[in-house]
């Protein structure tokens, strides 16, 4: 008993079949040769199930089993994580490169100069206190360094609202991604059910899921009904299964150039995600927009609020040409308080006035309630506890009485709520000239005395310039930095800052080529390789069809016998 | 299986090199087009700190550089006016040595008499001599002119003064009391009458109102007849947390508020009258404490000697007192004020009247007789004669204005006390103008210096931020060398594939 003719034809018409399906796998691959979401596939085959004969197991060809996909789980999660790293790093360097811009002194013709020259004006004017061009002169130099500070204060400000279109851009980037991942998981769903490979979906969705991690950090699993589970690493739901979690941004109430980012639950509680998020362009944006740009922003602010109020200190004490008398040189500053939008209670700022600006102190500090009863005060700029204070709603803090500042919260605060005073904010901004001297530089108080030629007050001006003003308690002349030390120390951060930041970048898109020249290693098509398989297939179907062939002659010399 | 070669992974990291070199080859091409290796803070942070805390010493120094400059030529004009009253001294001294002696007769000293009012005209006029529109002997006071026709001094007791370097003042003006007449200029005293103020002109009785920082307001009022002290006890006991008292350097009126815990500025303004503004306190300041404007007392017989010359003091010597051919020595035992002074004068015996001059800076001797001229003259090295303008050193205007009056009231001993107090005066000068040599001196000095520095400063600044040309250069070349052979590799790495050889 043997195998008859037939079952042979059968096995070269499935051969023939296994190698066109072949074949046309090879022309899928080639065809996504440049898709870079492409994930080669191929065509698996086995042996079909054998006949049992005499003298033994006769093979009846071969039989398709499925086509699969050259797929590195493992790899895919490491691309993933350092796609976030690296397009975080990317947003942020792109903020840190136009800091630097903004802090631009290489051309010497920045805060440092404008600084110098300001207080050079007092020299002059020290040398020649009734001197109308003297007095325009040192007008003049102020209004530029003021201005100077204004433009980068709202070139920062600007970056800051960049950013922030950045975030609620991305974070409507994030909401269509989730929303598309969850029609992918439903047609993979569907399809795998019926045991067919959904290959393709699976190639989108992973693109899908690579496009969102470029918006914010996330982990992801699939589940064994073949859909995926999405959620921010720290943990909050962003897809699971067929169910879309829709974030929302919220302009912030104490910053207004700025939004919070809002996560929605099941039962449409919002909660405030903004910190948590830490990845990708919007958690890149977040992060530099809130901590680094910030802090550059208040440091500022600290330089300028620290020189309107010793200039004006002074000033305040002289005397003018026409007989003035204290008189500001710059406008004053407004002091600035704010509760956290996280707080619980019901407590408010109701008041908050500079009633000492010579001996204002502008450090920036945060009240933080421990109890209803009580609370702390911490100095954020010196980062030291200033003590615990007991409270009372309504009445003034004694402690910020002695900083110069009346600071009162009415309403009942709770536990764990925050408030900021800061005499320092916005400085930067408000930095201006008193328009009284505009209009009238006989009152810029050069002397002490009545005296035409009394230039003893522009003298302690000038002298500012080299007084370690910075870090000091008020008026003691025995800080750490001058206004120019403590200003050329911003912009050497913002230097080391934005320097690290580009080579954190060059070394993660090192990263990032190595993790792809290992995915394309797996899942990238070689276009020698499908040309090898093709003539492979080509051969094998041809040598099929002369098996056809040959059992056609066969069969005809068994019908020629007859 | 081998590592497998994909077309993506060949193309991706041909367009990863080339880009990098681009870059690479930018930044050079920045560095050697601005000729720096720093064009942003983030080529190099710690070289940025460095390189902007030189310019900001660099600025500095620039305008030490243009203040000395200023200074060094105020100074020399200065000497050169000097030179000019050394001449007048001179000349006086030359015209009174003619006229000495029995030769002499009263018309020759009549003459004589006419060079001479030309000569106190000239040292008028120096002293009044601008620099621009700036009276440059009156010290701070540069408005005015200092010396009156009389020859008194009405200008400021204060130099003027600049930084030649970072904390280094010096006074770059002369003053016309130093060499031209005097100055006593008394401080602030509390028996000091208010109405000798303001160089005697008093101030305006009434009602001012004292707000502290904690917001209590009270008045206080003076009446013309006050002292100082009576002021100042009238602000310490008016119920405001306030302290009155006189400025250290005894110029004006020191207010100190006591509040720790100030909610508002210290405000002083009149109710009625002028007596706050007139007292230089008037005035709404964000401040605890302020000296308020200079009060220039006039001289007065009560005035304690403890309080001239700005506070310093005089302690009197022996003087001589010469009045034709009677003379005496005035030793000023046990005297207080500037009336034990005078008293002292007058009871010399030699027919003499001392007194206060109308400007209150200075006394006034003169003969009772008109055929004599009164003078007195320092003994023993002493000041007292000259710095109560008396007579001798730096009173020139009025050693030439004896010697006139002396020649034309025929007066030989007269014009012998002139040629002694001449004589002194030229040495004041000269000593004053040795003054200002060494204070020019200093300022050249400062300026070597300083330009040394600069110098210094470029270098090091130059060293810190500038590209080495010839080096960044031959990267550049190395570069591009590099470049040419990646682009070389790369066109022959991605032509041939398989299909080339499939047919």
């Amino acid at each position: 008993m043997g195998v008859g003719l037939n079952t042979t034809l059968n096995t070269a018409k499935v051969a023939m079949l296994v190698d066109q399906t072949a074949i046309s796998v090879v022309g899928q691959n080639i065809a996504n040769v440049n898709n870079p979401n492409f994930t080669r596939q191929e065509l698996q085959i086995q042996a079909a199930f054998p006949i049992f004969t005499t003298p033994g197991a006769i093979g009846t060809g071969v039989r398709p089993t499925q086509v699969i996909r050259r797929f590195d789980e493992f790899l895919q999660k490491q691309i993933l994580e350092n796609q976030t790293h690296m397009d975080k790093l990317g947003v942020q360097n792109d903020a840190f490169l136009r800091t630097e811009r903004i802090f631009n002194e290489s051309d010497g013709f920045g805060i440092n100069r404008a600084m110098s020259d300001f207080f050079n004006s007092f020299e002059d004017l020290a040398v020649t206190p009734d001197g109308g061009a003297e007095r325009s002169n040192v007008i003049a130099r102020a209004r530029v360094l003021s201005q100077r500070a204004n433009k980068i204060n709202s070139d920062l400000k600007n970056l800051r609202v960049d950013l922030n279109t950045k975030i609620t851009g991305g974070v409507d980037k994030i909401n269509k991604l989730t929303a598309q991942i969850v029609e992918m998981n439903r047609m993979i769903h569907e399809s795998e059910t019926t045991l067919i490979n959904a290959n393709d979906f699976r190639d989108q969705r992973d693109a899908l899921v690579k496009e969102l991690s470029q918006f914010v950090d996330i982990s992801s699993f699939e589940q064994s009904n073949n859909e995926i589970v999405v959620s921010t690493t720290s943990g909050r739901l962003l897809v699971a299964g067929q169910a879309a979690f829709q974030l929302k941004t919220i302009p912030n109430a104490d910053d207004p150039v700025t939004s919070d980012v809002y996560w929605t639950d099941l039962s449409g509680n919002r909660v405030n995600i903004t910190d948590e998020l830490v990845g990708g362009q919007v958690g890149g944006a977040i992060q530099i927009r809130d901590n680094e740009l910030l802090d550059y922003k208040d440091r500022l602010d600290h330089v300028f609020a620290t020189l309107i109020r010793e200039v004006n200190r002074i000033h305040a004490g002289g005397i003018g040409l026409d007989g003035s008398t204290g008189l500001n040189f710059f406008n004053g500053l407004r002091p600035s308080s704010t509760a956290d939008s996280k707080n619980t209670g019901t407590g408010v700022i109701a008041s908050a006035t500079i009633i000492d600006p010579a001996a204002v102190s502008v450090d920036k500090y945060e009240i933080l309630f421990a109890s209803a009863g009580s609370f702390t005060v911490n100095n954020l700029t010196t980062g030291q506890t200033s003590g615990t204070f007991t409270f009372t709603a309504g009445s003034s803090i004694p402690f910020f009485l002695g900083k110069g500042i009346d600071v009162s919260i009415s309403g009942a605060p709770a536990a764990g709520d925050k408030f900021v005073v800061n005499a320092a904010r916005d400085a930067s901004m408000l930095i201006g000239v008193n328009s009284q001297l505009i209009s009238n530089n006989l009152k810029i108080a050069a002397g002490t005395t009545t005296h035409f030629s009394d230039g003893s007050n522009a003298l302690s001006i000038a002298a500012l310039a080299t007084s370690r003003l910075i870090g000091q308690t008020v008026n003691a002349g025995s800080g750490a930095f001058t206004l120019s030390e403590f200003y050329n120390t911003l912009v050497g951060d913002i230097g080391t800052a934005t320097s690290s930041s580009n080579s954190n970048l060059k070394q993660q898109e090192g990263i990032q080529n190595q993790l792809f020249n290992r995915r394309e290693q797996v899942s990238g098509v070689a276009l020698d390789e499908e040309m090898i398989k093709l003539i492979q297939f080509q051969h094998a179907f041809g040598a099929s069809a002369k098996l056809i062939t040959t059992v056609d002659e066969l069969l005809q010399t068994m019908l020629n016998m007859t | 299986m081998p590592f497998r070669i994909t077309n993506q992974m060949m193309f991706n990291n041909s367009l990863i090199n080339i880009f990098r070199q681009n870059e690479d080859m930018l930044k050079l091409q920045e560095q050697l087009a601005s000729g720096k290796r720093i064009n942003h803070p983030s080529d190099d942070p710690l070289g940025t700190m460095e390189v902007l805390d030189l310019r900001s010493q660099k600025t500095a120094n620039e305008q030490f550089l243009r203040n000395g400059t200023g200074g060094t030529s105020r100074l020399n004009q200065t000497d050169s006016l000097l030179d000019r009253a050394n001449s007048l001294a001179v000349r006086g001294k030359e015209l009174a040595l003619g006229q000495v002696g029995a030769l002499a007769t009263p018309q020759a000293r009549a003459t004589a008499a006419v060079e001479v009012d030309q000569l106190i005209q000239d040292a008028i006029n120096l002293g009044n001599e601008k620099t621009g529109s700036r009276f440059l002997f009156g010290g701070q006071d540069t408005a005015t002119a200092p010396v009156t026709s009389q020859g008194a001094y009405v200008g400021s007791p204060t130099r003027l003064r600049m930084n030649i370097s970072s904390g280094n003042l010096l006074d770059i003006g002369v003053l016309a009391s130093e060499f031209l007449t005097t100055d006593l200029n008394p401080a602030l005293t509390s028996s000091i009458p208010v109405a000798d103020l303001h160089k005697g002109a008093g101030i305006g009785a009434g009602t001012f109102s004292i707000t502290d920082r904690a917001g209590t307001t009270v008045n206080v009022t003076v009446s013309a007849g006050d002292t100082i002290g009576n002021v100042i006890n009238a602000i310490n006991s008016s119920g405001a947390n306030v302290t009155a008292a006189i400025s250290a350097d005894g110029s004006g009126i020191t207010i100190t508020d006591n509040n720790t815990t100030p909610t508002q500025n210290l405000t002083i303004a009149d109710v009625s009258g002028t007596a706050a503004a007139d007292l230089g306190i008037a005035g709404d300041r964000p401040v605890d404490s302020f000296t308020g404007d200079d009060l220039d007392p006039v001289v007065q017989a009560g005035t304690l000697l403890s309080s001239l010359l700005g506070g310093s003091g005089l302690t009197p010597g022996s003087i001589s007192v010469v009045n034709g051919a009677t003379s005496a020595t005035v030793t000023f035992a046990g005297a207080t004020t500037v009336g034990d002074l005078i008293n002292a004068i007058n009871a010399s015996g030699t027919n003499v009247t001392a007194g206060i001059d109308s400007t209150g800076t200075r006394l006034t001797l003169t003969s009772n007789s008109s055929s004599t001229v009164a003078y007195a003259h320092d003994l023993g090295g002493g000041t007292t004669a000259e710095v109560l303008g008396i007579g001798g050193g730096r009173n020139l205007i009025l050693n030439l204005q004896r010697l006139s009056a002396a020649l034309k009231a025929d007066d030989n001993a007269g014009i012998l006390g002139a040629i002694d107090n001449l004589g002194t005066g030229t040495d004041t000068i000269q000593t004053v103008r040795g003054d200002v040599g060494a204070r020019t001196n200093q300022v050249e000095l400062q300026q070597t210096t300083l330009e040394g520095s600069q110098f210094d400063i470029g270098e090091e600044s130059g060293q810190i931020e500038g590209a080495n040309a010839f080096e960044v250069a031959s990267n550049l070349a190395l570069l591009q060398s590099a470049f040419q052979a990646t682009l070389r590799s790369t066109a022959s790495i991605i032509q041939p594939t398989l299909l080339d050889f499939l047919r």
